[in-house]
C-alpha cells in the first residue's frame, strides 16, 4: 500500500461499516477495540477487492447478533427471519460495506473491483495466509451485540 | 402501479417490497438478472418500472440494462439502478445506457419513496 497506512485502511473501512450500519439497520456502533487478536464469530462474510492493491474485508457476528441486524434491515422481528436471510444480510452488509469504502479509496484516486459474497459459518475459525500479508482488526459495539471487521491486504 | 424488484439479495428485495405494500403498489422479485430478462420477455408491459441491482452472479445489472434499453418493446420502461456502486463512472454509464434514476445502497425508505416518485412521477408518500 503506497499511499495508505494499514491504520488509515482500517479506519476507512470501519468508517464505511459504520456508516452503512447505521443507515441499513439504524443501530449506532462505535469501536471498542483494535487489538488484532480479536477473533471471528460464528458468521463471517466475505468478499475480495482486486485492483490497484489486493486485498479481502470480512465481517463477522454471531448468529443472534446477525439475526438482530438482519430483522433491523427489513424492519421484522427478530424470530420472523430465516437462516437463509441472516447469511443474505451479513453478506449484504458486507458489500455495501466495501462499496462504500470502494467510493472513499476513489475520491484518494484508488480503484477497485469487487468479487462476488461469500459466507462462512463454523467455530474458532481464524484468518492464515502463506502469503505476507497484513490484518487489521477492528471491534464494533452497538448496546450488547457485537460485530467484527477484519481487513486483510497485500 | 407495479415494480419488477430485480437484486440476488432476498433482504434487499424484502426491504424494497415492504416499501412498495406501503405505497400500495404491486412488485415482482427476480433474483437474477436473467430470471429478469424472463420475465420481462413474456409480460413487460405489466410493469411501469424495474429496480435494477447492479453487483448479481451470472448476468450483472449493467448488462440487464443495457439488453433493456436495446429492445424496442421495452427501451421506454423506466429502469432505475439500486446498488452499491456508488462511483461517478458507475452513474454516469448507467445513466448514458438510459437508466432513468441511481440510488445507492444502503439506502433510507425516505431516500428510495423519493427515486420512485421521481422516476414515475406519481406524488404518493408513506
Ligand atoms: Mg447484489
Amino acid at each position: 500500500m503506497k499511499e495508505y497506512t494499514l491504520d488509515k485502511i482500517a479506519t476507512l473501512f470501519s468508517d464505511a461499516l459504520v456508516d452503512v450500519l447505521t443507515t441499513a439497520t439504524g443501530l449506532g456502533f462505535s469501536i471498542v477495540s483494535e487489538e488484532s487478536t480479536i477473533e471471528l464469530d460464528d458468521l463471517v462474510s466475505f468478499l475480495s477487492l482486486y485492483g490497484d492493491n489486493n486485498g479481502m474485508l470480512f465481517i463477522s457476528a454471531n448468529e443472534a447478533v446477525s439475526r438482530k441486524l438482519c430483522a433491523s434491515m427489513t424492519g421484522g422481528k427478530d424470530d420472523e427471519v430465516s437462516p437463509d436471510e441472516i447469511d443474505d444480510a451479513l453478506c449484504e452488509l458486507a458489500n455495501m460495506t466495501a462499496g462504500n469504502a470502494k467510493l472513499r479509496f476513489n475520491a484518494a484516486g484508488t480503484l477497485y473491483t469487487l468479487s462476488p459474497l461469500f459466507i462462512l459459518r463454523g467455530k474458532d475459525m481464524s484468518i492464515q495466509s502463506k502469503k505476507r500479508v497484513s490484518i487489521v482488526t477492528r471491534h464494533l459495539m452497538c448496546d450488547n451485540m457485537s460485530i467484527k471487521l477484519k481487513v486483510v491486504f497485500y | 402501479m407495479k415494480l419488477l424488484v430485480v437484486d440476488d439479495s432476498s433482504v434487499t428485495r424484502k426491504i424494497i417490497k415492504a416499501v412498495a405494500d406501503a405505497l400500495n403498489m404491486q412488485a415482482e422479485e427476480a433474483a437474477d438478472g436473467i430470471e429478469a430478462l424472463e420475465i420481462l420477455a413474456e409480460r413487460h408491459s405489466e410493469f411501469d418500472l424495474v429496480l435494477l441491482d447492479w453487483n448479481m452472479p451470472d448476468k450483472s445489472g449493467f448488462d440487464v440494462l443495457l439488453e433493456i434499453k436495446e429492445d424496442e418493446n421495452m427501451h421506454d420502461l423506466p429502469v432505475m439502478m439500486v446498488t452499491t456502486e456508488g462511483q461517478k463512472t458507475s452513474i454516469v454509464a448507467a445513466i448514458k445506457a438510459g437508466a432513468a434514476n441511481y440510488l445507492t445502497k444502503p439506502f433510507t425508505v425516505e431516500d428510495l419513496v423519493i427515486k420512485i416518485n421521481e422516476c414515475i412521477g406519481w406524488g404518493g408518500d408513506l
